[in-house]
């Protein structure tokens, strides 16, 4: 894509996005929206609706890790990450 | 032949299982739901057409008998090569080592400095890493079959020592009490290192009790079927239970679950 580099938001698209489309069955209906403030950023994680239970997970599980992960990785930068899964 | 197995035995990581079925797909998606893994991840070997062992003169039952063999180091590999990508995409520069251990492999993060933040508070970190790599590799509906542990600078190498401690030290308390011990509330993983330490120690008998993230392990006394006890059963409590419920008689265990612990002075020496 452009050659600027890869802001801190985008870092954290592509790790949600990563493990997603892993996640799920299908990886093409995997979108991920970044809304970014100056101290903290917002991921709206949309995936196909018959997916929404694979990044849940058994009592929310999955979702937790994934939080947990992203904001180990958002400790890093300095900033706080929040992950909302929309359906 | 049926798979002899016992449901115990999940607790070793069923590697290996034998199914049947009327036709080819039925035994085959019920192992795979069995074992609780994609089909692309074990290897399938058709052991008979039919079902041979029927009484002589019988009409051969119609079935295919099916062997399927997780393929463990595929797994391996492909959980490394995600945790690889997960890490990088953290913006942490670390190595993978990969360890065999007799409970299982391990998948060692060499993070330097960032070790601490891979690890999390108690290992919480390192918890939802194990959690996401294992959904990934293996598939929506994985039932613990993978024994494949993700650790950081041998945290948990050592968390399985402590574990090691409070699974004798349990044990004995029960064998010497004939009465049952609650531990606290543990992951999955833990506790099946608990009934794996207890499986042969002669004497105890280990179940589950409670609910997703607050089932705890409890060690009971082998008396046959066990034995009645179950008028009062123990709460698990925050931190070593058994040094709570020390001395208090069954049946009373539930009202002690606040508050005071009983006092540990007298140590009943009746069995049931």
């Amino acid at each position: 894509m452009s050659s600027v580099p890869a802001s801190e938001g985008q870092k954290m698209r592509d790790l949600i996005q990563y493990i997603s489309e892993a996640l799920v069955d299908r990886s093409e209906e995997v979108r991920v929206n970044v809304i970014e403030g100056e101290n903290s950023i917002i991921l709206e994680l949309k995936v196909a609706g018959d997916d929404v239970g694979k990044v849940i997970g058994k009592g929310g599980q999955t979702a937790k890790a994934l939080r947990k992960i992203l904001s180990a990785s958002a400790t890093k930068l300095r900033k706080k990450a929040l992950l909302q899964i929309v359906e | 032949m049926i798979d002899q197995r016992q449901p115990g035995d999940n607790l070793l990581g069923m590697t290996e299982i034998t199914v049947s079925g009327n036709t080819f797909e039925e035994a085959l998606t019920g192992g795979l739901k069995q074992l609780g893994v994609d089909q692309d991840l074990v290897d399938i070997e058709e052991l008979s057409h039919a079902h041979e062992d029927v009484l002589p003169g019988a009409e051969p039952l119609p079935g295919v008998t099916l062997r399927l063999t997780v393929k463990t180091s595929l797994i391996t590999s492909r959980a490394k090569d995600h945790l690889k990508h997960v890490l990088k995409l953290m913006g942490i520069n670390a190595q993978i080592e990969t360890l065999t251990r007799p409970h299982g492999t391990i998948l060692n993060i060499l993070a330097g400095d960032d070790g601490a933040l891979i690890i999390g508070r108690n290992g919480q970190n390192l918890e939802a890493l194990h959690h996401l790599i294992i959904r990934m590799t293996v598939g929506g509906c994985s039932r613990d079959t993978v024994l494949l542990h993700i650790d950081s600078e041998c945290y948990r190498e050592k968390q399985i020592s402590r574990l090691e401690q409070m699974a004798r030290h349990a044990a004995d308390r029960v064998r010497r009490t004939k009465r049952e011990c609650a531990l606290k509330p543990m992951p999955p993983a833990d506790r099946r290192l608990i009934h794996m330490l207890l499986k042969n120690v002669s004497g105890v008998h280990t179940i589950s009790r409670g609910e997703e993230s607050q089932r705890y392990v409890v060690v009971t006394p082998e008396m046959g079927e066990y034995g009645g006890g179950h008028r009062g059963q123990l709460k698990p409590k925050h931190g070593y239970s058994w040094r709570h419920t020390e001395g208090a008689p069954q049946k009373d265990a539930s009202s002690s679950r606040d508050g005071a612990p009983p006092s540990p002075s007298e140590t009943p020496d009746t069995s049931s």
